[in-house]
């Protein structure tokens, strides 16, 4: 799966969605990143595939928001691994945090 | 009848209850080694994400350590790569390093922790495994 695919994948929530950064949001919104390469596998001198780790941030002001199970669900859909690596709430804007880490497979 | 005679047993014995008695030490020893790689590269990281910012004070960075190694009550030896206290505006160090690795609504984040153990994760398995046959090898 190419990051390309990851993002259109995330795109189908529906939840505005940005790479990288989006600060100064005032809805829920999703932001992922793409960050280093946990490991790849090579074969004839050459790199085959790598491994791809980021992490993708969910930021609501929604108790029990269910976009959090959507986006678990759309994970597992596709065969994505991931953790919930962080819950945070924060008081100074209201917004829940959830941060999860993922990996994928390019190549 | 064939006769076997076996030598040596009670020195072998003796070398395996001194490994008994020897195997904290050289697990406290390894990973007090292994701990390195993995301090020098989330300082090599943090270095790299404040690059050029013009908030930082270099407080975290000196709050970076390693804790001394602990026997927990299960047996289980360890230590802990991380940061603690207060920078000069009395902001805590973990919450700090905690905002930089993960971000919030209004910081974006930086991480710096994650990938430096993925990027010494081996090194350490490594260190690891080396002290242990190394010191395991001085008694036999």
């Amino acid at each position: 799966m190419t990051l390309r695919e990851f993002r259109d994948i995330l795109l189908t929530l529906g939840i505005p969605t940005y790479h990288y950064d989006a600060l100064k949001q005032t809805d829920k919104y999703i932001v992922w990143a793409e960050d280093n390469e946990l490991r790849q596998l090579k074969g004839n001198n050459k790199v085959i595939t790598q491994v791809i780790q980021g992490t993708l941030d969910y930021f609501t002001k929604k108790e029990f928001d269910t976009n959090v199970d959507r986006i678990q669900n759309l994970f597992n859909a596709h065969e994505i691994p991931f953790r919930l690596n962080l819950i945070d709430n924060e008081p100074d804007t209201g917004y829940i945090h959830y941060e999860w880490i993922w990996e994928v497979a390019n190549g | 009848m064939a006769k076997m005679k076996v030598t040596g047993v009670d020195v072998y014995l003796e070398k395996l209850a001194k490994l008994g008695e020897e195997n904290k030490r050289i697990a406290r020893l390894a990973v007090g080694r292994a701990s390195l790689p993995l301090a020098a590269e989330i300082k090599t990281n943090l270095r790299k994400v404040l690059a050029g910012s013009e908030h930082s004070t270099g407080d975290l960075e000196e709050a970076l350590g390693i804790t001394p190694v602990a026997d927990d009550f299960d047996g289980t030896i360890s230590i802990k790569v991380g940061f603690d206290g207060y920078d000069r505006y009395g902001t805590p160090n973990p919450l700090k390093a905690a905002v930089l690795e993960s971000g919030t609504s209004a910081v974006k984040k930086r991480p710096f922790i994650r990938p430096a153990v993925n990027k010494t994760k081996k090194q350490v398995l490594d260190i690891l495994q080396k002290t242990i046959d190394e010191e395991t090898r001085k008694i036999f």
